[in-house]
């Protein structure tokens, strides 16, 4: 759960045409045909993403690159088995692993390449609604478009959870470490093994507190009910379904 | 905040009796009965004060009183607690639990102080004056409405916690440990508060705000009653207090007839 920038102009935007723009740049982006055509294109969708974040400023933001990182971690990883896997075209030889020579061909550098970028503009995308967006306002959002309300009580729930068992954690963890972090490694592989469970019980018994106070307050089962949105406002959502139209427009362009 | 709840013929001057109420923990082990053979009541209009010493059962004790355990030696406003009527006399009690954490599972500040009165299954606009209402009560503006809770000092989580319940419109407020993590002002803003509902049941190691928020007084120790009286009379016994791990309030030690 992040906390926007409400001096930004996308933290002060409304969560329901953001979610609505971020959804419909990734449909964008996935209907854009592999291979030959696709650079031009992904860049174009590029071009569209960074004019509509920059003059925000999420792109300066540390949180924006400690969320992207993990992603393109992952697709690093992916990267370069495309890029060691697919034939075809030039192959330039590397090295020899054993009796096998290990190059990299013309078409694992165009998939890779290819693979990267759109891994970039997906993550971006999302990565900045979730740094400009609270994490309530997202799940009202969700609802607002009609997704399970049961599916999300429990994003809503896990959300929150996680938040709680990682403080929990930290303040276990620092408690640890002012009483020494444990003498040898073994020592602190058991340590932190207690601490694991200490910390599913602690979650287990929280977990009835929070049922018991939910009861208290006549909850009987069944989905939570909630308030009705507020209003949608026209301007935001024809400005970011406007993002959306040029988004898929990119895929019938008449670009190279 | 005055209940607009209809009366029913088994309303009584009693807002909540117990009558030999007995809990064990599930392990049932030796020493596991949190509760033994309890009885107490709590009248209309009267301030009720829990104390004695860690582990005595104050807690659980709260729990059945708000009727958020079950069990029909308990009576809240004449209607025995069982599966059947827990919904309803819930209503009438709103328990304020001792970590607000606990109290605060929804996304935003006003979600969870409309939480209570959209299972009453009231109207929008009404459960917005009541979310407004119940805010304002406890001092929380309306810059509030879409703070995270776990985001907010203890002191405001406290007083959230507090709205979620005023919300409800309660009969009887029952509290558990409410001045933890207050600052002497937002533990006065709290007691200023708490005298607009005048049946309460507080449990507290806070035995000043005993003195003030409760005229009566029983004395846990071990998950049984030691004693019941009149607050000022209990909490001077300076062997009593003792005995249960307690000492006798400092206002009462300095007052000039203490000599």
């Amino acid at each position: 759960m992040s906390s926007p920038a409400r001096d930004s102009y996308l933290g002060r935007l409304d969560a329901r045409p953001k979610l609505l723009a971020a959804v419909g740049f990734l449909l964008a982006l996935g209907l854009i045909p592999r291979g030959a055509g696709s650079g031009t294109r992904l860049a174009a969708l590029g071009g569209l993403l960074a004019m509509a974040l920059l003059p925000d400023g999420v792109w300066l933001r540390r949180t924006f690159w400690l969320r992207l990182l993990p992603v393109l971690g992952l697709a690093s990883g992916l990267g370069l088995l495309v890029l060691f896997t697919r034939e075809g075209g030039t192959t330039w030889r590397l090295f020899a692993l054993g009796s096998r020579d290990i190059g990299v061909s013309e078409a694992g550098l165009a998939a890779a390449a290819e693979l990267g970028l759109r891994t970039l503009l997906g993550a971006s995308a999302l990565v900045a609604l979730s740094v400009r967006t609270s994490g309530p306002a997202l799940v009202n959002a969700l609802a607002f478009f009609r997704l399970p309300h049961i599916f999300l009580s429990v994003l809503g729930a896990v959300a929150r959870s996680l938040w709680i068992v990682t403080d929990e954690a930290r303040r276990m963890n620092r408690a640890r470490l002012m009483r020494g972090a444990g003498a040898t490694t073994g020592a602190r592989i058991r340590v932190v093994g207690g601490m694991i469970g200490s910390l599913l019980l602690r979650s287990f018994d929280r977990a009835e507190r929070v049922h018991r106070a939910m009861l208290a307050r006549g909850y009987n089962g069944g989905p939570l009910r909630q308030m009705p949105p507020a209003p949608l406002r026209p301007v935001p959502m024809l400005a970011c379904l406007g993002f959306v139209a040029l988004s898929l427009a990119t895929r019938w362009s008449p670009l190279p | 905040m005055a209940s607009k709840k209809k009366t029913t013929a088994a309303d009584t001057h009693l807002a909540i009796e117990i009558t030999g109420l007995t809990h064990r923990y599930p392990e049932g082990l030796p020493g596991a009965t949190a509760l033994g053979d309890v009885s107490l009541q709590l009248r209309q209009g009267e301030g009720l004060g829990l104390v004695g010493p860690n582990g005595a059962g104050k807690t659980t004790l709260l729990a059945y009183a708000a009727g958020a355990l079950i069990s029909n030696a308990v009576q809240i406003f004449g209607v025995p607690v069982t599966r059947r009527t827990a919904a309803r006399v819930r209503q009438r009690v709103g328990l304020v639990f001792q970590q607000p954490d606990d109290q605060l599972f929804l996304p935003t500040v006003a979600d969870d102080v409309a939480f209570g009165p959209l299972n009453l299954g009231l109207a929008p606009d009404e459960v917005q004056r009541r979310v407004d209402e119940a805010l304002g009560a406890v001092g929380l503006d309306a810059s509030f409405r879409p703070r995270q809770p776990h985001r907010l000092s203890g002191g405001e989580r406290r007083a959230a916690a507090l709205a979620t319940v005023l919300a409800m419109r309660p009969d009887v407020l029952a509290l558990d440990e409410p001045t933890n993590d207050l600052d002497p002002r937002a533990r006065r803003a709290l007691i200023h508060v708490l005298h607009r509902f005048p049946t309460r049941l507080v449990a507290s190691h806070d035995l000043e705000l005993i003195l003030e928020l409760c005229e009566r007084c029983v004395l846990l120790d071990a998950g049984r009653v030691v004693c019941t009286g009149p607050t000022r009379q209990l909490l001077a016994d300076p062997q009593l207090m003792a005995a249960h791990g307690l000492e006798v309030p400092l206002s009462i030690r300095l007052a000039p007839h203490a000599s």
